[in-house]
């Protein structure tokens, strides 16, 4: 339970960070767009129902939608990546699975986990984005194209934000020393 | 009834998403192909609340520079300025055209986006100032867009970076008629289509209005010609216009609207089948 409002915690500030800063990165004529909120939704429990994905990132998505004025893209968007979520956690999940209520994290999961993890879900998004914003079958290469440079640039993004916000490991074992004299 | 019932709970993930999808999908179709109706309409009036707020802390820190009363009236002399042989002042708020009466509304831009490929704006004027659809949008003196939804401060106006949107034009004063669409690349340019081989073009021809949709007085400024491409295997040749407008700057308008629109239209209307 802990996790679970851990998580939309961080969903609402990355939404809040979206709205307020990261609406205008959007550079090289529309073909680089930052969508950080994407970061709280890669940082969801892996454990939530599955159609709890569907509702957070459709609502999530919607709720940009009303603020920036995009008129349903985002949304759209969010759904797909929602109902993807749980394939991708599938996709890189250990063959024991993960432990309840847990979130991918550098320190616990590794940067190529975590790397995988974002670029599976921010490329998802952003082809769907684009997709739906050309709205044509011809503008789909272009709009794969474009995902392609937007998630790199996202992800590079999602790896600064990890490394110096992630969760950091424990210490192992008491602090006390044995020997309180060295 | 049973079994319908049971493939639905079976499926439920993919019948939420299908219906996710197409409520997405239609508020898509709804703002950005023709931005109208009353979902438009809320989305605008939510949105314009949240940057109306955001704009007020700007606004206070723009205040030690600008003087927004003195940059509207700039505006709207630099339209007169530009249009000056043809124009004549008979007050403030009305200009003439081509013995058109237009009325002329200047309004701010308080959202925009030019990175989409279906952009729009809003402005903060809206059917309190007289601002109604169909009216034109001027920037600096250049066309710039369409009014195509207002509420009662806000108008949404479809700029002519957008895919869905067709503009009637002419090159030069005399020269032949033809439709302006945008490609989506960049906001800079639009191409010219229909235009026939015989006619004659140089990069830097003035490109103008027809004035026949309405919306805009006759020969007003849109942009110039930047490249002329010809095909063989076409009979038109297609021009790539460059834009007057400049919507990577673009903050003070205004509206146009012709007085006399009620007598054309009437004339139109009795025209026999």
């Amino acid at each position: 339970m802990n996790s679970i409002i851990r998580a939309i915690g961080v969903l609402a500030l990355t939404w809040f960070l979206q709205v307020m800063i990261f609406r205008f990165g959007i550079f090289s004529n529309g073909w680089l767009v930052i969508c950080f909120h994407l970061y709280g939704l890669i940082l969801l429990p892996l454990d939530l129902p599955k159609a709890s994905y569907l509702i957070i990132g459709a609502v999530t998505g919607a709720f940009l939608d009303v603020v920036i004025l995009t008129g349903g893209l985002h949304m759209a968007a969010g759904a797909f990546v929602g109902l993807m979520i749980p394939k991708w956690n599938e996709f890189i999940a250990p063959r024991d699975g993960f432990i309840k209520g847990h979130s991918i994290s550098v320190s616990h999961d590794g940067w190529g986990q975590f790397i995988a993890l974002s670029s599976l879900i921010t490329f998802s998004y952003m082809f769907v984005l684009f997709a739906a914003e050309g709205f044509k079958w011809n503008l789909i290469p272009n709009a794969f194209a474009k995902a392609l440079c937007s998630s790199v640039l996202n992800v590079i993004l999602f790896s600064i934000a990890q490394g110096l916000f992630g969760r950091k490991p424990k210490t192992k074992g008491p602090k006390v020393s044995a020997y309180p004299w060295s | 009834m049973h079994t319908l019932i049971q493939l639905l709970r079976r499926n439920h993930r993919m019948v939420l998403f299908v219906l996710l999808e197409i409520i997405a999908l239609n508020w898509i179709a709804s703002t950005h192909a023709h931005p109208r109706g009353s979902i438009a309409s809320i989305g605008m009036k939510m949105s314009s609340s949240w940057t109306g707020t955001l704009g007020r802390m700007m606004y206070l820190k723009e205040l030690k520079t600008t003087n927004v009363s003195l940059l509207m009236e700039n505006a709207r002399l630099r339209t007169a300025n530009i249009n000056a042989q043809k124009t004549n002042f008979t007050d403030t708020y009305d200009v003439t055209f081509n013995q058109e009466i237009w009325e002329s509304i200047p309004a701010e831009i308080i959202r925009y986006s030019s990175d989409f490929k279906n952009n729009i704006l809003v402005a903060n004027r809206g059917r309190s100032s007289g601002v109604i659809p169909g009216m034109g949008m001027l920037d600096n003196g250049k066309i710039a867009g369409l009014v195509t939804e207002v509420t009662e401060h806000e108008s949404l106006v479809l700029p002519i970076i957008h895919l869905h949107t067709e503009w009637s034009v002419r090159l030069g004063n005399e020269g032949a008629i033809g439709r302006m669409v945008w490609s989506g690349q960049g906001t800079e340019y639009a191409t010219l289509k229909d235009i026939p081989l015989t006619e004659l073009i140089l990069p830097g021809d003035p490109v103008v209005t027809t004035g026949f949709q309405g919306t805009f007085p006759s020969g007003l400024e849109v942009g110039k010609v930047e490249e002329v491409l010809v095909t063989q295997a076409d009979k038109f040749q297609s021009v790539t216009v460059k834009l007057g407008a400049d919507y990577k700057h673009i903050h003070y308008v205004e509206f146009l609207l012709n007085s006399s629109a009620g007598i054309v239209d009437s004339l139109i209307t009795m025209a026999p089948e």
